[in-house]
């Protein structure tokens, strides 16, 4: 086909009458599309369930607090830890005495005994039967 | 805002209101875009006003879905729903549920008398039924670059090619449409040229 029968056919002109006699859409698609959007506005409008995340969607440190009976749990071992490494760094007075004695054996210690007339083994006199093997 | 003052209002501009709630914004859009969307449904389906009506409501549908995480500036929302569209309609013509366009009734003429008038009807239909007879990818553009008046680079975003290919597409479409109506020039009020 040449271009001057391209120009013949004269397509813009069927385009154009094409565009004018665009079939409309019938009342009913236009009230069924309204009705699709109203729904869709309403259901984002409506309040989401309160979503309570499942134990597999939570961190392992969140699991391990909750092991161990929850913040108020985790509170007090991070206090205790901090005591701790305090009391390592920067020791009383009276405790690095006790620990320096304990620690070089400058103290001596003393065995004594409350009831020097009771043998271990033998039990009191008199008492048979007691501990018999 | 108005109603009024709505009506002037872009596509965008609507979408964020919709997505707010705003019940006048989901009128407005039904109104403007849903002649659009179904005409060229209807268009890419060969002229199955049912098939076009489904297709229009589901592309609309997933349009309100998608307006709450609608990304302003990344696409235009004709663009969007045109692309949406000819997917839905290129599903359904896989299904191959092809209707001669001969057989679709023609909508009833309410003015009669102007001969013009009538042979503007006979070349719409004409056209219709010389799209249909071309290949989809080809229908497509053509009716997107010359029914719909996007251009070319839009066209190329709604069919997922370039914008050669599109070039391509339409010059092609256009010869075969040159070449089916050739020959009913006169039957079509041409024979005087």
């Amino acid at each position: 086909m040449t271009e001057q029968e391209h120009e013949a056919t004269g397509l813009e002109a069927y385009f154009d009458a094409a565009r004018k006699h665009a079939p409309p859409p019938s009342d009913v698609l236009m009230a069924r599309v309204l009705d699709d959007a109203l729904a869709a506005q309403a259901r984002s409008a409506a309040p989401l369930p309160e979503r309570v995340a499942p134990m597999n969607d939570r961190s392992v440190f969140a699991r391990v607090m909750a092991a161990l009976g929850g913040w108020p749990a985790g509170a007090s071992l991070a206090a205790s830890a901090l005591v701790g490494a305090w009391l390592g760094a920067y020791p009383p007075a009276a405790l690095s005495i006790l620990s320096a004695e304990m620690l070089t054996g400058a103290q001596q210690s003393y065995v004594v005994d409350l009831m020097p007339g009771f043998e271990i083994g033998e039990g009191p006199s008199g008492e048979e039967g007691l501990n018999d093997v | 805002m108005p109603f009024d003052a709505l009506g002037e209002a872009s596509d965008d501009a609507l979408l964020i209101l919709f997505a707010g709630g705003d019940a006048d914004a989901a009128r407005i859009l039904t109104q403007r875009l849903t002649p659009r969307v179904f005409a060229h449904a209807l268009r890419l389906l060969g002229g199955d006003r049912a098939e076009a009506e489904d297709v229009a409501q589901e592309a609309m549908l997933r349009l309100w879905r998608v307006a709450p995480h609608w990304r302003q500036g990344e696409a235009r929302v004709s663009t969007w729903l045109y692309r949406v569209a000819a997917n839905l309609c290129t599903d359904r013509l896989r299904k191959a549920r092809a209707v001669a366009l001969d057989d679709v009734a023609e909508p009833p003429d309410d003015t009669p008398g102007a001969l013009s008038e009538i042979e503007d009807r006979q070349r719409a239909v004409a056209l219709n039924a010389a799209l249909d007879s071309l290949p989809h990818r080809q229908r497509q553009a053509v009716v997107l670059r010359h029914m719909e008046g996007l251009g070319n680079p839009e066209i190329a975003e709604v069919m997922d090619i370039s914008t050669e290919a599109v070039e391509s597409l339409t010059a092609r479409g256009k010869r075969a449409l040159s070449a089916a109506l050739f020959g009913r020039r006169e039957e079509l009020g041409f024979g005087d040229d």
